[in-house]
């Protein structure tokens, strides 16, 4: 009980950037251990919040399938509908092929049913532990070679911390809620103030500590996709090409 | 609450030394961000009951389709015959079928009753509203924060933004925003009132309010670089405006460039 409330007040103070509360994540004992334990509760409770709001939403709206028929038999009703279908008569077949396949895409990418949020339980405080550890691990690197002088675990512990804004997503307890974009500039901020109190540095070597991962990931993430580009258009033009 | 409520009195009084007494308080982000929730909750709170209430008494769906031909109609009588016959035939007719496809969606079955649908969507509304306050603020706050540090300011990243925070305070104007013809007058006072506190904030926060005291060491007055904390509250929109007309100029060249190439 002691542990928890410990905990919490690491993350409390975290959020309202006491200086107080990094420095005592610095000296304690692990603080990669308590950083990621801290990381793992957050994501799991904020996961379930989401989870009761996903339910809520689901049973206050009509279904996807619902919603996809109509929209579909009001668009055949459209007179630009009716007048493509006078000029090309298997539009109906063409233009439903692509409207399933659009729906179906909307649904990979926004699923918001009851079920997907379940799975989120387990996947978003993994994704908060793997982008934790990419961000640390950068900040970490770019913070030494800024004269800066905590140890990796010192680093990890506090950028941990960040995670503290996560607790706004908890308000998506009520349906509809949107959080914005606000968690990702308050994490900003909490990442800036962890790094400058880990490592002691100045605010503009802190600074550059924080935003130098980000634009490291930035850079490697638009050489990555370069490549993938490059590598499919290659295998398309291949393809097409032998067809 | 009457410390809060002196606070709130002094920021928008732009009362330097209160602002200074904020700044130094325990706790001075915290308090800001507080401030700027309940701003955010009260502003909220208006839209949620003109939202639920709202769609209690709101037109039928015939009612309102029939305002919107009307007003399309008195569009219509402005244009040239020709361009509103085409009008009419290519978007109306269409504009028409997607208003009952929408009519039709908010007609479907829901697993609980509609009322606690629409309360719930009014109740996301109102606890958005001071997310997306925050959310805006902060940003606007970290450029403003870096301009200030660039131009030598000396302040904390903490007593910055929870003074600024306090510029949130004048936008509980916008309570009156749904007044039609006056709320965007009192938007717009809102708006320049909370830039002037961001101006005093930043002052008061990077060191540009020396005090000034008297004989017997007690606080007179405070000596406010206005110069350079206006500088740093309007330098981030400035650097903004420079990019997009530079990314405006370069594309505009570009083109030119291409289609002399091209032809």
């Amino acid at each position: 009980m002691q542990q928890i409330s410990r905990f919490a007040g690491l993350v409390a103070g975290a959020l309202f950037l006491r200086t107080g509360a990094y420095e005592e994540m610095r000296e304690a004992r692990s603080p990669f251990l308590t950083g990621l334990i801290i990381i793992v509760v957050v994501g799991v409770i904020v996961s379930l919040a989401a989870l009761v709001g996903t339910a809520l939403e689901w049973a206050s709206s009509p279904s996807l399938a619902d919603i996809q028929e109509v929209v579909y038999e009001g668009i055949t009703q459209m007179p630009w509908y009716q007048e493509t279908l006078r000029m090309v008569p298997d539009y109906d077949q063409i233009f439903r092929q692509w409207y399933d396949f659009g729906w179906n895409i909307g649904r990979a990418f926004g699923d918001s049913s009851p079920g997907s949020a379940l799975g989120n339980v387990v996947l978003i405080p993994l994704g908060l532990v793997v982008v934790w550890l990419i961000y640390g691990l950068l900040a970490h690197l770019f913070a030494r070679l800024l004269k800066g002088e905590a140890t990796l675990s010192q680093t990890l512990g506090c950028t941990a911390l960040a995670v503290a804004p996560q607790v706004l997503k908890l308000t998506e307890l009520v349906p509809y809620v949107a959080v914005g974009g606000v968690v990702g500039t308050w994490t900003l901020i909490c990442r800036y103030v962890a790094l400058k109190q880990a490592h002691g540095l100045t605010w503009g070597r802190a600074f550059w500590a924080t935003v130098l991962p980000l634009l490291t990931l930035l850079v490697l993430s638009l050489i990555l996709a370069a490549i993938g580009v490059l590598i499919f258009g290659t295998l398309a033009s291949v393809l097409l090409g032998g067809a | 609450m009457s410390e809060l409520l002196s606070t709130v009195r002094g920021a928008i009084t732009l009362d330097i030394s209160t602002l200074v007494r904020f700044r130094d308080a325990e706790n001075v982000f915290r308090r800001g961000i507080v401030i700027l929730i309940l701003v955010g909750l009260v502003l909220g709170a208006v839209e949620f009951a003109v939202g639920f209430i709202g769609s209690f008494i709101a037109p039928s769906p015939e009612a309102q389709l029939a305002e919107m031909r009307q007003n399309f109609d008195q569009m219509l009588r402005f244009m040239p015959p020709d361009a509103a016959e085409a009008f009419e035939e290519q978007f109306l007719s269409n504009f028409e079928v997607g208003i009952e496809i929408g009519r039709n969606v908010v007609a479907l079955p829901t697993p609980l009753p509609k009322v606690v649908g629409n309360l719930f969507e009014a109740l996301g509304a109102w606890v958005s509203q001071p997310l997306a306050m925050l959310g805006g603020f902060l940003v606007y706050g970290i450029w403003v924060m870096l301009a200030a540090k660039l131009l030598g300011g000396t302040g904390r990243l903490q007593e910055f933004l929870g003074t600024a925070a306090l510029s949130s305070v004048p936008y509980l104007l916008l309570i009156l925003g749904w007044v039609p013809c006056l709320g965007s007058v009192l938007g717009l006072v809102a708006w320049v009132w909370g830039i002037v506190i961001w101006v005093a904030a930043a002052a008061v926060a990077h060191g540009w309010a020396v005090p000034v005291a008297t004989a017997e060491g007690d606080v007179e007055r405070y000596d406010v670089n206005w110069g350079r904390a206006i500088l740093a509250v309007i330098l981030p929109v400035l650097v903004l405006v420079v990019l997009m007309v530079l990314i405006f100029v370069i594309s505009l060249v570009v083109g030119l460039v291409v289609g002399l190439v091209s032809s």
